[in-house]
Order: structure tokens, then C-alpha cells, then sequence
């Protein structure tokens, strides 16, 4: 050992190269050799879009759902009230003249008139 | 290329990049994933892992800075995390202030008496000390990088050198006491 202190802020170069045989591995070139496997078939790489995109897409695909949903829903109340408004005002007219005017009225003292 | 340069050039993406700063410091990942398991094949698995997770992480790494101990950092994390895998499902309790293993079926036969000690005395440091002497005075690196990798003040790597380098020398002076067998 470099020396007997071992608050010692040097390196000891006699217990590290103890240090490095034990923390030797069996079979280092086959580690290797695995890592540079592994490292070849590396997947592609996530960018922070790519994670937010997945996690946006299905939610930004529901919201344009519920979006065109309620456009359509919109569009299609649209048409039925110009649909539905000319057969109210056929309705108005039609009551109009069913309903009774003053001109019933002149009509009947008319008639009791003439008796 | 720079070391610098292999990292920008991995954040855009290439991997042939990565993998040449990878390989320049699998060997003491290797140790390091060791020095915290106890186990080489174990070691060898979280290295691996830790790789692919550097990979998905690189856009996040500081160029201008070392990549060794961040890499480092992230092989200890995933070493650690295996270790609390293996503990929760041995029903055994993580406490960083005990022994973390045993020295005995993984130890070789024929290697030295030196080397048989300081194996020995080594297992039965707590993971940090372990492996906070590796890297000092095995690998050379300095109390700074040690204290990245382990994501611990400076002075704390100094107490487990410290502490663990008085392990060691203790089971060294029991065998300079012992007569030649």
C-alpha cells in the first residue's frame, strides 16, 4: 500500500491494481462482443415529439371527433329550421284563414240583419 | 471525432455514434454494474439495459460536459434498480449501511491470496463504498466524476473511499500477518 493514511486524497496505485484484477469480468471480449450486438440493433430514437406526439395523437383524434360531431350536428339543425320555416309559414296562413276574423262576425249580423 | 462531437452527432440521431462512445466505456460500466450486483451476468443484462436507456436519453446530455459519467450514472440507476428488484423479490431489505452480499460461490479457485482478499473484502462493503473505490483507485477517476455517478456530494465520496479503503487495508494486514501457506 502507497500509505497507511487512508483519508489520503492520492490514488493508491497497489490497491487499485488489486482493485481492477478482481473487477475483472469472465469472458470480456463475449461482453463486448453483446454490447456491440446490441448497440447495431439500437431502435430508432423517440424525440421528446415522437412521445408527446403518442400521447397527443388519440386524444387530438377525439377531440376532432367530438369537434365534427357537433359541427355536423350544427350543419344539420341549420337545414332542418330553413327546412322546417316555410311550412310554419304555410301553417300561419292556412290558420289565417281558419281562424275566425271579423269579417265572421259582420257576416252573421248581416244575416240576423236580414231576418 | 471528438468525444463532444460523437455526442452531438448521437443526439442527431446517430446511432454508429453512440455506439463508439459506448464501447469506449463498456469495460468499466461493466465494473460498475458489478461493483454494485455482485453478479456478472447481472451486470452484464443492466449494462446492456443502461445502453438503451442512454439512447433514449441522449438528446437530454450536455454535450460540453464528460460523457463517461453520465453514462456511468445511468448504469449505477439501473444497477440499482436491479438490486431493488432482486432484494424485493428475495424479500430482503435495501439498506445501503449493511453488507450487500456475500463472497463465496462466485469467488475463483485458483486466483491469488491478494486477490482472494481484497475480493473478499470488497463484497462486503456497501454498494457505494464499493464501488466509489473502484472507480478512485481503479479507474483513476476523480472525486467530482465519482460524485456525478453516484449523485452524492463530493465529501461523501470522500467517506466511502475513506472508509472503504480501511476495509480493505485491514484485510490486507490480516494476510501480511498470516505466515506463507
Amino acid at each position: 500500500m502507497r500509505t497507511s493514511n487512508p483519508f489520503d486524497g492520492g490514488r493508491d496505485d497497489e490497491l487499485g491494481a488489486a482493485i481492477r484484477e478482481v473487477f475483472t469480468g469472465p469472458a470480456p471480449e463475449r461482453f463486448l462482443a453483446r454490447m456491440r450486438g446490441a448497440l447495431a440493433a439500437l431502435p430508432r430514437r423517440q424525440s421528446e415529439w415522437d412521445v408527446l406526439a403518442a400521447w397527443a395523437g388519440p386524444r387530438v383524434l377525439a377531440a376532432a371527433a367530438v369537434i365534427g360531431f357537433m359541427l355536423g350536428l350544427s350543419l344539420w339543425r341549420g337545414w332542418q329550421e330553413r327546412m322546417v320555416a316555410p311550412a310554419e309559414a304555410a301553417t300561419s296562413v292556412a290558420a289565417a284563414v281558419l281562424e275566425p276574423t271579423p269579417a265572421d262576425d259582420a257576416i252573421i249580423y248581416a244575416a240576423m240583419e236580414g231576418r | 471525432m471528438t468525444e463532444s462531437g460523437l455526442a452531438r452527432a448521437a443526439q442527431k440521431g446517430d446511432a454508429d455514434a453512440y455506439g463508439r462512445l459506448v464501447m469506449t466505456y463498456a469495460p468499466v460500466a461493466r465494473r460498475v454494474a458489478y461493483g454494485v450486483l455482485g453478479n456478472w451476468d447481472e451486470a452484464d443484462d443492466v449494462v446492456q439495459d443502461a445502453s438503451l436507456a442512454g439512447w433514449q436519453a441522449i438528446e437530454r446530455f450536455d454535450p460540453a460536459r464528460s460523457f463517461r459519467p453520465w453514462f456511468l450514472r445511468i448504469v449505477q440507476n439501473a444497477a440499482l434498480d436491479q438490486l431493488r428488484r432482486r432484494k424485493v423479490r428475495d424479500g430482503d431489505t435495501l439498506d445501503e449501511s449493511l453488507p450487500s452480499r456475500q463472497a463465496g460461490p462466485d469467488l475463483v479457485a485458483d486466483r491469488s491470496m491478494l486477490r482472494e482478499r481484497i475480493d473478499e473484502a470488497m463484497a462486503l462493503l456497501p454498494e457505494r463504498q464499493r464501488v466509489a473505490v473502484m472507480l478512485f483507485d481503479g479507474e483513476g477517476y476523480s472525486h467530482a466524476d465519482i460524485a456525478t455517478v453516484l449523485q452524492v456530494p463530493e465529501g461523501t465520496v470522500r467517506s466511502y473511499v475513506f472508509h472503504a479503503r480501511r476495509a480493505l487495508r485491514k484485510a490486507l494486514s490480516v494476510l501480511m500477518e498470516e505466515p506463507a501457506r
